[in-house]
């Protein structure tokens, strides 16, 4: 069922060289048939109480790609992104991924809630680390926790993922003595120490300065390098035309807009979605 | 200074009376305060009957004076066949008191703790259980902390009741020591003294240590 | 002693208690303002004498001091009746308590407000009367009223001076007719019932002043 409703969806995907992988047969434009997406969306709706912040939105996205998702504020981006991992439950539509539908009217099982905190991972932008713990604990706990891997084993993982992040000497210190952009490279590894399918990103460096930001997007950027799945949710236009295969602009709850970052970003074809861009360069 | 050598001769029997305040006030926290966790947790809890129990525990607990509740244990049990120690019968009173009110305390100290917290635990998989074993409660109980010690000062002020229900705890010996001599305000006033004695210090102690605390909010 | 009587003779202490609660929560609102004043003047000598004053009634059990004003006037002074010495003393700490609301009120007033006053050329007084002392108010309304549903069950206290409100007649009956257990659960529940009204009608304050305020 999943596969069939994706294959409609796919229609304007395109794929950068570098990430190879099970990608490398999509077309250009046209229906494709022979690779399933690892995540669909149908008909996603939500509102509170009586504020509709979704309204039908239809997505799905390939293993391997990197989605940004940019567009005014106020425009659902935010709402979206969380209820792909139901930590806001959507009022409707269905969410389709790893072979597991779930459904608004019914509402996710807890197998199914466990089942999507393992394949997604999420970083804030306010990072929500925990600051009782120290770094290493904050990135080893999950794995202990929710993986059963042994002490020895978890902080072995998140030392190697400090590392590569250059954050192993912060490794026993207590987050707030980091800067924001190390936390954030920190709230990165937490995620990743899970070994997740899809990393979903809110905002990463909106709460941060804009130069921090930048320690930020190059871990983003390398993570995209090698293959990692990836929805971004950001301001940061830059990002989402160079590093991103895929843009989707958001208005007023739904998707106005989407297609390669090259064609959104420099030649958008909807109006709105022109003066957000100019709005935006303009500064 | 007459006053002086009669706080002299007081002293012993009055410390004798506070000793008993003191044990008392411990006994009734240490009694008390798990009943408020629990109850603080059951009051957003989604089963029906965790929640009734829990508003039932804390309205009795604060809805009427402690003294009403001292004397139902011991002047209102009894008519049921059921005879409380005045020791015991207060420590019930005291206890159940401190329960409902840090109820409230410790509810204030989990809510408290930013949603982002309970986010990610979430996003990273971990079970409720351990969300809260592991990140909500330190975070909660080290915000509700000083209320809970300013509390604990009001329960030793409170004991100063159980004189009604026949408790020799510090004012009731006070009391005696004032009827038998007709002095009251000498020894009054040393009782005052040695209340503040440790409830001052104990007080700017508090003060002092939730500023240190807030210190601590960076980010 | 029939049930209803029981009820009947306590209903007839509420006045008495209800006349405590509120002469005291006025009386300390108050001498609670000098107290607040003095607390946060510039004149450090005015400042530590009210840190102490608000901390030594504080931390002194209510009874010892309805005790001590008891005693202490009635040899001294002049004779009080308990109900006097009850409202002074229970009015004293109130007033200690009520500094401290007042204080924190007034930091949460936003620093512009002062800042327009100034700009607008107000005086100290007019400042005060017409902006600063209005919004105190109604900040501590919330704070003041929960205060006030405290000061309910403090008035308990009372009984032990020879108050003839609610708590004593309590005592008094349960020892007469031997049925303490319900006698006791009977002024329990009149205590919260009136406590209940109570905070129902502070939010119906709260809920005035902020309609005034807020859009």
């Amino acid at each position: 069922m999943c596969a069939g409703l994706a294959a409609r969806r796919l229609d304007s995907v395109n794929k950068i060289e570098n990430k190879m992988t099970k990608v490398a047969q999509i077309k250009d434009v046209g229906r494709r048939e022979n690779v399933s997406p690892i995540l669909t969306v149908e008909g996603l709706g939500k509102s509170f109480g009586s504020v509709r912040v979704l309204n039908n939105v239809d997505f799905s996205m390939a293993s391997g790609e990197v989605v940004a998702i940019i567009g005014p504020s106020g425009s659902g981006k935010s709402t979206f992104l969380r209820c792909i991992n139901q930590l806001e439950p959507p009022t409707e539509g269905t969410i389709c991924i790893g072979g597991q539908t779930i459904d608004a009217s019914k509402g996710a099982t807890k197998q199914q809630l466990a089942f999507l905190n393992r394949k997604l991972g999420m970083v804030f932008q306010s990072f929500n680390l925990f600051p009782h713990l120290t770094v290493l604990e904050n990135v080893s706990l999950a794995q202990r926790r929710v993986l059963k891997r042994s002490a020895k084993e978890a902080d072995e993982r998140s030392m190697q993922l400090l590392t590569r992040v250059g954050l192993a000497s912060k490794a026993n210190m207590y987050p707030s003595r980091c800067s924001g952009g190390q936390q954030q490279r920190i709230a990165i590894s937490r995620a990743l120490a899970l070994d997740p399918e899809v990393m979903l990103f809110d905002e990463p460096t909106s709460a941060l300065d804009p130069e921090v930001g930048l320690e930020v997007l190059a871990v983003m950027r390398e993570l995209a390098n090698e293959g990692m799945t990836m929805i971004v949710v950001t301001h940061e236009m830059r990002f989402a035309e160079n590093v991103s295969d895929r843009v989707v602009v958001m208005a007023d709850g739904g998707i106005i807009e989407q297609g390669r970052s090259a064609d959104v970003m420099r030649n958008p074809q909807h109006p709105r979605v022109q003066q957000f861009l100019t709005a935006v360069r303009d500064r | 200074m007459e006053i002086i050598d009669r706080w002299i001769e007081w002293f012993p029997q009055l410390m004798d009376g506070y000793w008993l305040s003191l044990q008392v006030t411990a006994v009734s926290l240490l009694i008390g305060i798990p009943p408020g966790l629990l109850f603080a947790l059951w009051v957003g809890s989604k089963k029906r009957v965790n929640r009734a129990l829990a508003l039932i525990f804390i309205e009795v607990g604060r809805g009427g004076p402690v003294l009403i509740l001292l004397q139902f244990f011991y002047f209102g049990l009894p008519t049921t066949g059921l005879t409380l120690t005045s020791f015991t019968a207060s420590i019930l009173a005291l206890a159940w008191s401190t329960g409902s009110y840090t109820s409230e305390i410790i509810r204030g100290g989990l809510g408290a703790v930013p949603q982002g917290q309970r986010e990610a635990a979430r996003t990273l998989g971990l079970s409720s259980w351990d969300a809260l074993r592991i990140i909500i409660l330190p975070q909660g109980l080290r915000i509700a902390l000083p209320p809970l010690l300013g509390f604990s000062l009001v329960i030793l002020q409170t004991t100063s009741l159980c004189f009604t229900i026949a408790l020799p705890e510090l004012v009731g010996v006070a009391n005696d020591i004032g009827s038998a001599t007709f002095e009251y305000m000498s020894v009054l006033l040393l009782t005052g003294i040695m209340y503040a004695a440790v409830c001052i210090p104990a007080t700017i102690f508090v003060g002092r240590y939730e500023k240190h605390l807030s210190r601590y909010e960076s980010a | 002693m029939e049930t209803s009587q029981i009820l009947a003779a306590m209903l007839a202490a509420l006045p008495w208690t209800i006349a405590l609660t509120f002469g005291s929560f006025i009386g300390g609102a108050i001498i609670g303002i000098p107290i607040c004043a003095m607390r946060i003047s510039k004149h450090k000598i005015l400042r530590n004498i009210a840190i102490a004053l608000i901390l030594t009634l504080r931390s002194i059990p209510p009874i010892v001091w309805l005790f001590f004003i008891f005693f202490a006037f009635s040899q001294y002074v002049i004779q009080l009746s308990p109900f006097v010495a009850a409202i002074i003393g229970l009015a004293l700490i109130t007033s200690a308590n009520m500094a401290e609301i007042y204080r924190g009120a007034l930091s949460a007033v936003p620093k512009g407000q002062y800042e327009a006053t100034k700009v607008l050329g107000l005086s100290t007084w007019q400042k005060y009367v017409h902006v600063i002392v209005p919004q105190v108010v109604r900040i501590s309304v919330p704070a003041a009223s929960t205060y006030c549903i405290g000061l309910l069950k403090d008035t308990a206290i009372a009984s032990t001076i020879g108050v003839s409100e609610l708590a004593q007649v309590a005592n008094h009956i349960s020892q007469e007719t031997f049925r303490g257990l319900s006698v006791y659960a009977i002024a329990g529940l009149l205590y919260f019932a009136v406590s209940v009204v109570m905070a129902l009608l502070s939010r119906q304050l709260d809920i005035h002043l902020r309609a005034k305020v807020e859009r």
